[in-house]
């Protein structure tokens, strides 16, 4: 961790673990801070640019997967990851809809959450990742997450990418063709040609790709299921 | 080997004598039709196999029939004697409350194999048709047109009779799953509320870990205190995931997997120390079609058991193979000391367990996986002491052609 320390904000009504994560946190130079419910971490949340933000689930007044939904309105580009101790199928399903960076089981790995705020502090390459098929937007952030310096981030929707790509310079972007709000091609037009000229490389995955042949000059099309590898080798080569 | 091959006859609850009272009252089924049908009997006997015969012509007719029915003709054979014999003895009686529970019986066999309702229903209406014909055709001679008549109506409502005992199994096999289904429905509200408040202090107990074991690396006994800690944390957070698991009841994803291919990864999963052989000799190549991740976790708390329940130098002997009429049956086994005689009737049970430090969920998640697949666990002692554990698996789950139904 270089230039400005790391940011993270903790939400979790339990104080004895925001106590520990603030301990552990503050011996690796990073700044943290705690909220105690979501009503106090909207409060805390403007004071300044965070990093990552880490928010429990069940807890007194709003509750974890609102508390993201109002959080991603205000800053979209804030990475948010979700912690309960237990992720049932509606839970996973609601986070993923509101943009949740991933969703991770109580009792927290800590070794992997310190290695995520390390990768969340050294990313410069924003990559958006669009799929409203939950179990595959959430395999293709892992798989991202683990290239050194890229930070996935992940949207269900039409909507919450639009909202992503207006503050975040993405540098590469991989976009489901069929999204519950939409086509996926005319978020591809927008992004892979930016106002300013400069282009940016964009992948539409569709599982119909014979649709799309030829209709495209710089949108590159990726048929589903593909080659994990091939994946990870063609986004290396773009990131 | 003690523990059966073959599934146990009689399965789930039988039908009360109240029960039988009211229906044959009802259905107005008395001494004298019992007296008509003996004597019908003789005169019957010669064309039974005919019946039998065409009611399996129609059987086959169905496209579907070959699901429930896989064991080629030796099994339609066995399967028309049966039929046979199930004539007879409705026709012989005497219809008291024994012969009731012995329909009941032919009824929780239908229930197990999956007959639908419907199938029995239509089945037994073509049987009625049938004995109408044999009357009408072939003891022409030997009744005048009102001993006829009166003969007509007391098979009619033998008929009656066993169909009311059939729908009364169906209904109670029914009842059983549905109370089932509730209890597990509870069990399930509880852990996931207990598990999910279990994970918040047990989240606090790691993490305190956390920052306890680089403060006392150097010092290799409170290294050791805390890494039993932390193992024990993992071991708490293991149950809640069973627990959480075996409340959300998932439907099976089924898919072709071979046997082997399951053992194997499971006994990777399972993490089998090398003090213990595990024999496969037993293990023949079978085809099967089913839930592989949840066979996997059924297949792995086996193995842990096996481990567990042998100290020192051990032995696993695994079996996998198919039944001839087109089922099949996983075994584990181990070389330990076996269930106890007074826990084995109830070791599926949740919450029962003879291990000091079990939850007794393991064996519990087992058969729900195994009956979620519509199959069917049993529990038993080899004869060498070990305790072994079967799953039979339905035709369902064995697909005889190269692609699934």
């Amino acid at each position: 961790m270089n230039h400005a320390p790391t940011s993270v904000l903790v939400i979790d009504d339990n104080d004895d673990l925001t106590e520990n994560i603030v301990e552990i946190l503050d011996d690796l130079g990073v700044y943290v801070r705690v909220a105690g419910s979501g009503e106090e971490a909207l409060e805390i949340f403007d004071e300044r640019r965070w990093d990552l933000v880490v928010t429990d689930v069940r807890m007194p007044g709003i509750n974890g997967i609102e508390l993201l939904a109002q959080l991603k309105e205000r800053s979209p580009g804030t990475p948010v990851l979700v912690m309960t101790g237990y992720a049932d199928r509606d839970t996973r399903a609601a986070a993923h809809r509101s943009g949740a960076l991933a969703v991770v089981h109580k009792p927290l790995d800590l070794e992997a959450f310190i290695e995520l705020i390390e990768r969340v502090s050294a990313a410069e390459t924003p990559v958006l990742i669009v799929d409203d098929d939950d179990a595959l937007c959430s395999n293709l952030t892992d798989i991202l997450g683990e290239q050194q310096g890229v930070l996935p981030h992940p949207a269900a929707t039409l909507e919450l990418a639009r909202r992503l790509a207006a503050c975040v310079d993405f540098h590469a972007a991989l976009i489901d063709l069929r999204l519950p709000d939409g086509d996926g091609l005319s978020l591809a037009r927008e992004l892979e040609r930016r106002a300013d000229g400069s282009r940016r490389p964009v992948i539409v995955m569709t599982g119909y790709p014979e649709a799309l042949e030829g209709a495209e000059e710089g949108v590159e099309v990726l048929a589903k299921p593909f080659p994990v590898p091939n994946l990870v080798e063609r986004l290396r080569e773009i990131v | 080997m003690q523990t059966p091959d073959r599934l146990p006859v009689t399965e789930g609850a039988n039908p009360e004598p109240s029960f039988f009272e009211e229906v044959t009252d009802y259905i107005g089924f008395g001494a004298e039709d019992s007296v008509r049908l003996r004597e019908f009997l003789p005169r019957a006997e010669a064309h039974l196999p005919h019946v039998a015969e065409h009611f399996y012509e129609r059987i086959f007719s169905h496209p579907r029939a070959d699901q429930v029915i896989s064991g080629g003709q030796e099994q339609v054979e066995r399967l028309k004697r049966t039929l046979v014999e199930w004539m007879r003895s409705g026709l012989a009686g005497p219809h008291d409350y024994d012969y009731c529970l012995r329909r009941s019986r032919i009824g929780h066999v239908h229930v197990r194999i999956g007959l639908p309702q419907r199938y029995m229903v239509t089945a037994m209406n073509g049987m009625r048709v049938d004995f109408r014909e044999v009357i009408d055709e072939h003891c022409r001679n030997l009744y005048d047109a009102t001993e006829r008549e009166a003969l007509i109506v007391s098979l009619e409502r033998l008929f009656d009779l066993d169909l009311a005992i059939m729908l009364e199994t169906y209904k109670l096999a029914a009842d059983e799953r549905l109370r089932r289904r509730e209890r597990l429905a509870t069990i399930g509200q509880l852990a996931a509320s207990i598990g999910h408040d279990l994970r918040n202090p047990l989240s606090v107990v790691q993490s305190s870990l956390y920052i306890l074991r680089r403060r006392v690396a150097e010092d290799p006994r409170s290294s050791k205190h805390i890494e039993k800690i932390a193992n024990q944390v993992d071991e708490c957070d293991a149950i809640i995931t069973r627990l959480l698991e075996m409340a959300r009841n998932r439907p099976p994803q089924r898919s072709l997997i071979t046997a082997r291919e399951l053992f194997e990864t499971s006994l990777a999963a399972a993490a089998v120390p090398e003090r213990i052989r595990v024999d496969d000799g037993a293990v023949e190549d079978l085809q099967l079609f089913v839930d592989a991740g949840l066979f996997k976790q059924a297949l792995v708390n086996l193995l842990i058991n096996a481990v567990q329940a042998q100290e020192g130098a051990g032995i696993i002997t695994l079996t996998a193979r198919p039944n001839p009429d087109g089922s099949a049956l996983m075994r584990v086994a181990d070389g330990g000391p076996g269930f106890g005689t007074e826990t084995l009737p109830s070791i599926f049970e949740p919450l029962v367990t003879t291990k000091a430090s079990g939850t007794g969920l393991g064996l519990a998640l087992v058969k729900s996986i195994i009956e979620r697949h519509g199959g069917q666990a049993t529990a038993g002692n080899v004869d060498e002491g070990g305790a072994a554990v079967t799953l039979h698996l339905s035709s369902v789950s064995v697909p005889t052609a190269p692609t699934p139904p």
